[in-house]
């Protein structure tokens, strides 16, 4: 087996979507005392939601991690840096890997709470992680409902380059697009990091559907792309990419097959209706193919390859980058890329220079 | 094929599970009713370790919110996507056919697929004395 990683060799590799675990607890000692003191009286978080202390679903596997990614016995997957370079970032080739942690109060309204904890999981990995080693590079997360909290919290990190991207939950109280949110955006471009959105309990503020609440986790995964749509479609509406021509946005473990059909609507919905937008627009599919990349996992899994390449042939070959999800149980392996990539240009910029593309200097 | 010894009995007690290499290849090894039965340890979807995955008996439904527990069939869960293989057999619970095939070459540039292997890969494992032997 292994022919991918073969086509591997050549390049080091970009993983755009590595996880670090991290539990309440460990942030504790990086809050503020009066924060602290409220955690303990009010107890703990998990999710934006006060007093959930789960996923809203059960998530197939323990913590949705990989059994088999465990440190020892009694560690969680994703909690040893050291870990995870020897059993992924290493054996693998990775060069850079983008770090999201998955906290659950980066979506919370309580703006004390939001904004302490978000600082907190941001110096946890700079110490933890960062400092390890320089194949690890941050993602800045922001609490999402408090913008201009979220401009500060971006702009108290810009000089350090070991972050590379902003951290943007799925859903939001309301979708991205709306100006309300752009303060983040502006601090980003200000900051030259790209945006990466990744699903998570930090967003379970809003059904990821467009419809209502999932009856399992079976059905909310398959809104993991449906959301991305609704998010891409309201960000072009709402003129966000005229408003900032340089802004990057990688839509994180959504997959990419969902990239063509909203591209076709937008544009035949452009034709018609585009009078009614606020600001003067492009072709839909214009914004998406500058702005935008697709992290490959959860990769869609087709017949043939020539349905896949067509997808692809659509979207651009340079919008695709390379993402496992390590640890989490649904995670692609990087020797089981299910991609016609025989073609070298293809191939490296898949698995590196679409994404020194995304991230800009700061990869 | 040949021999191989690879743990003592005592290493697996019955209901166990034992985790053993044998010339480069990770061989997950399970003790049900006095007998042993091996699978190579690479789930054939994307290559997770079996050893890993959960083992337990096979939920299975006629309809909607009725649920039977098949203690008859052990099935392992593999700890990545959640593929199900009968231990004893190899056997693959959900068929993929359908699900996903793989490329395995182009001729006049027209692709040619085969459908993905199914069934996790099974080895053959007996019990000598106190020995537990693999035979590959």
């Amino acid at each position: 087996m292994n022919v991918a990683s073969k086509l591997t060799q050549s390049v080091t590799l970009v993983d755009c979507d590595v996880h670090p675990t991290i539990d309440i607890p460990t942030l504790i000692p990086y809050l503020s005392k009066p924060v602290a003191e409220k955690v303990k009286e009010i107890g703990t978080f998990r999710n934006a939601v006060t007093f959930v202390t789960g996923p809203v679903y059960p998530r197939m596997h323990e913590g949705a991690l990989r059994r088999d990614a465990a440190p020892s016995e009694n560690a969680r997957p994703g909690s040893d840096p050291q870990f995870a370079l020897d059993h992924h970032i290493i054996p693998n080739n990775i060069g850079d890997a983008a770090l999201f942690p998955v906290m659950g109060m980066q979506g919370s309204l309580d703006r004390e709470i939001a904004v302490a904890f978000c600082r907190a999981t941001n110096e946890w990995l700079s110490d933890r992680w960062l400092d390890l080693d320089e194949r690890f590079r941050g993602t800045i997360l922001v609490p999402m409902e408090h913008p201009d909290a979220a401009a500060e919290e971006i702009r108290h990190w810009r000089d350090d380059k070991r972050f590379i991207q902003i951290g943007i939950p799925a859903r939001a109280a309301s979708l991205l697009g709306n100006p309300y949110y752009w303060p983040v955006y502006e601090a980003a471009v200000e900051g030259d990091f790209a945006l990466g959105i990744h699903p998570h309990s930090g967003d379970v503020i809003s059904p990821l559907t467009s419809g209502g609440w999932s009856s399992f986790y079976f059905d909310e995964m398959m809104h993991f792309p449906i959301a991305y749509q609704s998010q891409l479609t309201s960000m072009i509406a709402n003129g966000l990419f005229e408003h900032l021509p340089d802004l990057r946005v990688a839509f994180i473990e959504g997959g990419f097959g969902w990239g063509p059909t909203v591209a076709w609507r937008l544009d035949k919905i452009w034709k018609r209706q585009n009078i009614e937008l606020p600001q003067p627009s492009k072709r839909p599919s214009e914004y998406i193919r500058k702005h935008c990349w697709f992290a490959s996992q959860p990769m869609e899994e087709y017949r043939t390859t020539a349905e896949i390449a067509e997808v692809v042939d659509f979207l651009g070959w340079d919008r695709l980058v390379f993402s496992s999800d390590y640890p989490h149980w649904d995670n692609d392996d990087v020797n089981y890329i299910n991609l016609p990539l025989s073609d070298s240009v293809r191939r490296d910029g898949f698995f590196r220079n679409n994404a020194k593309n995304l991230y800009g200097n700061r990869l | 094929m040949k021999a191989y010894t690879v743990c003592k009995t005592s290493d697996i007690p019955e209901g166990g599970k034992h985790l053993v290499n044998v010339r480069g290849r990770d061989i997950v090894i399970y003790h049900r009713d006095g007998k042993y039965y091996g699978l190579i340890n690479k789930c054939p979807h994307e290559g997770g370790s079996l050893f890993h995955g959960p083992c337990m008996g096979l939920v299975e439904s006629n309809s909607p919110g009725t649920y039977r527990y098949n203690s008859d069939i052990e099935v392992v869960r593999c700890p990545w996507h959640g593929w199900e293989f009968d231990i004893r057999t190899g056997k693959l619970i959900v068929d993929p056919d359908g699900m996903r095939a793989r490329p395995v070459k182009v001729e006049a540039g027209v692709p040619v697929f085969e459908p993905l292997p199914p069934d996790a890969t099974t080895v053959e494992v007996t019990q000598q004395d106190e020995d537990v032997l693999v035979y590959l």
